[in-house]
C-alpha cells in the first residue's frame, strides 16, 4: 500500500484533504489543481501515449538543489537519443485474452496489414458487407461446436472488454465476417476460465459435516463483492493515491471526514508569529525567558514564536563573557483577536 | 487450552524509487516517511517485546524491492540526510511553539520520536534495518515471507510460465541472501492469486501464501471450515484466507479504529500550514508544499476546528482499541471452535505502513495488542502460518478461486481503461526476454551484463504499482513515465543485443540506476 503505500504519500496524500479542507491553505489547491490538469492530459490519451516527459520537472529540481552532492549521486546520462516512444506495433498477428473478474474479460491484438489482406482474399478480397470481429467461444460445456458470439468491432480498436460468465471458459478470435455469415480467423487466442461468483457446488466426501452455509456466512461470505467491494471503493474514492491497494491508504481519509459547510468556498485563515532579534557581543551569553540562545559568528541572532492571544512578557539578558556586565531588555507583546461576522455584499454591487 | 489461533501479518512494500540521477526526487520521501513512521517503530516495538520477555509471534512480508531500498548506500545516506533536516525542525518547532503548551508537548515528542529513530539507523543497526528484522526472525518472535521480485501482479502477468517463475525465484533468491534461510511463506502482491501460480510456489519450496476471504470462500471443492482454516491447494501449497471481521475492526470507515477522534490527524501537517518562508527549507526544492510529518492536531471530530493532539490521550486509545480487538477475537474463537470442532485459525493481514504512517498509532496499538495476548488471556494465541500447519498438518485439498484484495476483490484495478494499455507492451517483453534468453544463452561478458539488465528493467515495468497508480489517478505521470522508462530500456537492450551493437557505456548507466537484484539470473526466462 499502504504507502504507503499512498500517495499518495508524500507529495499528493493531500489532494484528498485539499479537497475537503483546501479551505485552509491555499498553496496546496494550487498545485493539485497544476497536477490535476497533468493528469487529465496524460489519462485522455493514454493510447496514443504522448511522448513522456520524464526527465523535465527532475532537472529543474537538481538544479536548484542547493545542498551539497553526495559523490553516489553524480551520474551522467550517455549521450545516445533515449527512445522516446512504445511501439504501437511489433509486426505480430496475435490476441490475447484476460481475466478481470467473473464477469468480464479483457483482449487485446494486433493484426498486419498484409496479413489481413491475405485473409481478405478468402472472403473475395473486397471490404464491402465484410467486417471485423471478435468472436467468442464459450468452451466450458464442449470445445467442438462451441456456441459463440460475435463483437462488431468499430474504429481502429485494438482491445476489448467482453462480457462473460462466472465460472466459463473462453477463448477468442479476431476475424473478418462477411455478411453471408462466412468467417476467416486472423489471430485465436488462449483459453481462460473465469473465476466462480459463489461457492463451489462441488462437496468433498471426506470433508463434509457441517453447514456450509453457515460456514460461509461465518467467513463473512456474503460480504464478499459487498462489503469488500464498498470499502474498497470508498478507499480508492477518498484516499487517492495510497500506494496499495489492500487496506491502508485509505485509513486517514476516513479517518478525517473534514466537511467543508461554507456553501460558498470562500475561506480565510490568519495566524501570527511574533519574531525576536537581536545583537550583542558574539561571545556573549544570552537568555531570553531563561532559556540560553545560540548566537551567531556576528552575534546576531533571532527566534521565532507562535504567538496566540494573549500577553507575553519576554525578558531578554545579555551577559558580557567576562561577567562582570548584564543588559535586560524586556518586550512585552500583548495579541488580541477580533473577528467580526461575515459580511455579505449583495451581488450586484459592483 | 487456547481456543483459537491469530496471525497478524503485515505486509511491507514500497515500489523501487531511486533516483540517483538527481539530488532530490519527491517520491523517494515514501521510503524515507515510512522509516520513521512504520519500519522504525515496528523494530522499537519488537525490541520492548524482547527486553520485557514477551511471547509472541508475528508474520511480515518485506518486498524484494523494500529490501533493495533498505541496503541501498545511496538511500541509506540520503535518509540520514532527510531525518537530519526533519531533526533540525523540529529542533525549531520546541522554540517556535513556547507560548503555545499543548503544541510544545507535540514538537517535543516528535523530537524525541525522531532522534530515536536516528540512532536506531545509525547507531544499532548501521543503516540497514533488514538486520534488525533478521534479528527477530532468529530470535524467533518474526516470520519473515517474501513477495515477488517487484510485486508484479501475477495474474495480469502471468504470459508465459517464465515471467510467473522469474518473479518468484528471483525473489526467493534474495531472500535466501538477506535473511540466510528459505521463505516458508510468501505475500502474492496485491493477494493476487490465478490458480496453477501454486505449482511455482511449490518448486522453490514455499509452503503457504495469503489470499482474501472468497479466494478461499469460493474454492473448489467447497471448504469445510470456511475461512478459518487453510486449504491445501492441488499442489501441496496452503493458502490462508483473510478473516473479513477484523479486518473491518482496524479499516472500515464505519467500525474502524484509526477514525477515533483522539488519534493524530493525518491532514494536517505544517509543511502545509505554517508561513511558507518558514517552512521553505523543509519541503521540496522547486517551493512546492509537502508533508513534513510533523502534525499537531487530533482527529476531533467532524469539523474543521480542529484540536491539538495529546499524545497521552491517544495512547489511553491505543490501549483501549487493543483490548477491544483482543476481546472481539476471543468471542469469535470461542464460537467457531464450539461450531468448527476444532481451533479456528484468524488471519488478519495489513499493509505495515497503515501501522505509523497512515494510523499515527497503529504501532502502539499493535505493542498493547500482543502484550495483552500473552498476559491477559487464554483464549487465543498468536502463530504464523507455519506454526499452523504444525499444530494441524492435515488440511482439505482444494483449490481457491482467482481472486485479490484490490477493489471488487479480482483484477480490475490493474486492468482498467486508465492502465489496461500496459499490458501489450509487458506482454511482448516478457516474450522478448525468453527470446534473448533463448538466443544468446551461454555467453559471458557484456551481452551477460545486458541480459540481465534487461530482465531487471521488465521486472521494474511489472510493479503492480503503476498500474495501481494509474488507476487511483494521484501521481499517474510519475507511474506511467516510469512504466515506459523500463519498457523502453528494455526494448533498446533487445534490439541492440539482435543487432549486435551493444552500447556498454549505456549499459553502465543503467546497471548503476536500476540496481535492484544484482545477482539475477536471465536464464530464469529460458524455456
Amino acid at each position: 500500500m499502504p504507502w504507503f503505500r499512498g500517495k499518495k504519500k508524500a507529495g499528493n496524500g493531500n489532494s484528498a484533504k485539499n479537497k475537503k479542507e483546501g479551505k485552509e491553505v491555499p498553496e496546496k489547491k494550487e498545485t493539485v489543481n497544476k497536477r490535476s490538469l497533468a493528469f487529465k492530459a496524460a489519462t485522455r490519451q493514454p493510447k496514443s501515449m504522448p511522448p513522456s516527459p520524464p526527465a523535465k520537472k527532475p532537472e529543474k529540481k537538481a538544479e536548484e538543489a542547493s545542498a551539497p552532492r553526495v559523490a553516489t549521486t553524480q551520474m551522467e546520462m550517455p549521450k545516445r537519443e533515449p527512445l522516446s516512444e512504445l511501439p504501437w506495433n511489433y509486426g505480430d498477428n496475435q490476441i490475447y485474452l484476460m481475466v478481470r473478474d467473473p464477469y468480464w474479460l479483457f483482449s487485446y491484438w494486433e493484426i498486419q496489414k498484409d496479413h489481413q489482406e491475405k485473409k481478405l482474399k478468402e472472403l473475395g478480397g473486397s471490404w464491402d458487407g465484410v467486417c471485423s470481429v471478435v468472436r467468442v467461444y464459450d468452451v466450458t460445456e464442449q470445445r467442438r461446436n462451441a456456441p459463440f458470439f460475435d463483437i462488431v468491432l468499430q474504429g481502429n480498436a485494438h482491445n476489448w472488454y467482453v462480457n462473460a460468465q462466472p465460472n466459463h471458459s473462453y477463448f477468442v478470435e479476431i476475424g473478418l465476417l462477411h455478411r453471408d455469415g462466412r468467417f476467416v480467423a486472423l489471430a485465436r487466442s488462449n483459453e481462460i476460465t473465469t473465476p466462480r461468483a459463489g461457492m463451489s457446488e462441488v462437496i468433498d466426501e471426506q470433508w463434509m459435516g457441517i453447514d456450509f452455509d453457515k460456514m460461509y456466512a461465518l467467513s463473512g461470505g456474503f460480504e464478499v463483492g459487498k462489503s469488500s467491494m464498498e470499502l474498497k471503493q470508498l478507499m480508492e474514492e477518498r484516499l487517492r493515491g495510497a500506494i496499495s491497494s489492500g487496506s491502508g491508504g485509505v485509513i486517514s481519509s476516513l479517518a478525517s471526514p473534514v466537511k467543508i459547510h461554507k456553501k460558498r468556498g470562500f475561506w480565510f485563515i490568519l495566524d501570527c508569529e511574533l519574531i525576536v532579534y537581536g545583537a550583542t557581543e558574539p561571545d556573549a551569553k544570552v537568555t531570553v525567558q531563561g532559556k540560553e540562545v545560540k548566537l551567531r559568528p556576528d552575534g546576531t541572532f533571532t527566534l521565532r514564536f507562535a504567538l496566540p492571544d494573549g500577553k507575553y512578557v519576554i525578558d531578554a539578558h545579555a551577559e558580557s563573557a567576562d561577567g562582570i556586565e548584564e543588559r535586560v531588555i524586556i518586550p512585552i507583546v500583548q495579541r488580541h483577536t477580533e473577528r467580526p461576522a461575515p459580511i455579505f455584499k449583495s451581488k450586484d454591487k459592483k | 487450552m487456547e481456543k483459537g489461533l491469530l496471525s497478524l501479518v503485515l505486509h511491507a512494500h514500497l515500489p523501487f524509487v531511486r533516483h540517483p540521477e538527481h539530488e532530490y526526487f519527491l517520491e523517494e520521501n515514501w521510503l524515507y516517511e515510512a522509516i520513521t513512521e512504520t519500519y522504525i517503530p515496528l523494530i522499537h516495538m519488537f525490541e520492548g517485546l524482547l527486553k520485557d520477555h514477551v511471547p509472541y509471534r508475528i508474520t511480515m512480508s518485506l518486498t524484494p524491492p523494500l529490501i533493495s531500498m533498505l541496503k541501498d548506500p545511496l538511500l541509506q545516506e540520503r535518509y540520514i540526510k532527510h531525518l537530519d533536516k526533519l531533526i533540525e525542525l523540529a529542533n525549531k518547532e520546541i522554540d517556535r511553539t513556547r507560548f503555545q503548551p499543548a503544541f510544545h508537548e507535540v514538537a517535543l515528542h516528535y523530537y524525541w520520536q525522531l532522534t530515536q529513530a536516528r540512532e536506531t539507523f545509525v547507531n544499532r543497526y548501521f543503516r540497514d534495518l533488514t538486520w534488525a528484522f533478521k534479528k527477530f526472525q532468529d530470535l524467533g518472535h518474526l516470520e519473515i515471507i517474501t513477495c515477488s521480485a517487484t510485486h508484479g501482479f501475477l495474474p495480469l502477468i502471468n504470459r508465459t510460465e517464465a515471467a510467473v517463475r522469474g518473479q518468484i525465484v528471483t525473489a526467493v533468491k534474495q531472500y535466501e541472501g538477506v535473511f540466510g534461510r528459505k521463505p516458508l511463506g510468501i505475500w502474492l502482491p496485491e493477494c493476487g492469486y490465478f490458480p496453477g501460480v501454486d505449482r511455482f510456489l511449490k518448486d522453490v519450496g514455499i509452503r503457504y501464501f495469503l489470499t482474501d476471504t472468497h479466494g478461499i470462500l469460493h474454492a473448489s471443492p467447497r471448504p469445510k471450515f470456511g475461512v478459518y482454516a487453510p486449504i491445501y491447494c492441488p499442489s501441496g501449497v496452503a493458502a490462508f484466507g483473510r478473516d473479513m471481521e477484523s479486518s473491518k475492526q482496524v479499516w472500515s470507515a464505519v467500525e474502524g479504529y484509526p477514525g477515533d477522534y483522539d488519534y493524530r490527524e493525518f491532514y494536517r501537517d505544517i509543511g502545509f500550514d505554517l508561513d511558507y518562508e518558514y517552512i521553505r527549507p523543509y519541503i521540496s526544492p522547486d517551493g512546492l508544499r509537502i508533508n513534513t510529518g510533523i502534525k499537531y492536531y487530533r482527529i476531533t471530530g467532524d469539523t474543521d476546528d480542529k484540536q491539538p493532539y495529546v499524545r497521552a490521550w491517544a495512547l489511553e486509545k491505543a490501549a483501549y482499541h487493543a483490548g477491544n480487538f483482543m476481546f472481539n477475537r476471543e468471542k469469535q474463537c470461542e464460537f467457531l471452535h464450539d461450531f468448527m470442532g476444532r481451533k479456528p485459525m484468524i488471519v488478519a493481514p495489513y499493509d505495515a505502513e497503515l501501522f505509523g504512517h497512515w494510523w499515527y498509532e497503529g504501532p502502539e496499538f499493535l505493542n498493547f495488542l500482543i502484550r495483552k495476548m500473552a498476559f491477559d488471556q487464554k483464549t487465543v494465541r498468536l502463530v504464523t502460518p507455519s506454526d499452523y500447519l504444525r499444530i494441524y498438518p492435515v488440511n482439505q485439498v482444494s483449490t481457491p478461486s482467482m481472486s485479490s484484495w484490490g477493489w471488487k476483490g479480482y483484477a480490475e484495478t490493474w486492468l482498467s481503461g486508465a492502465n489496461d494499455w500496459i499490458y501489450f507492451h509487458l506482454h511482448k517483453a516478457t516474450l522478448r526476454m525468453t527470446e534473448l534468453a533463448n538466443r544468446f544463452q551461454g555467453q559471458n561478458g557484456v551481452v551477460q551484463r545486458a541480459l540481465n539488465q534487461a530482465a531487471r528493467e521488465l521486472f521494474l515495468a511489472q510493479s503492480s504499482d503503476w498500474a495501481f497508480i494509474m488507476h487511483t489517478g494521484t501521481m499517474v505521470p510519475y507511474a506511467v513515465r516510469r512504466t515506459k522508462e523500463h519498457l523502453l530500456n528494455f526494448l533498446r537492450l533487445y534490439e541492440d543485443m539482435m543487432n549486435n551493437r551493444l552500447d556498454e557505456g549505456w549499459l553502465n548507466y543503467l546497471e548503476s540506476k536500476s540496481n535492484i537484484f544484482p545477482h539475477m539470473d536471465y536464464r530464469l526466462f529460458q524455456e
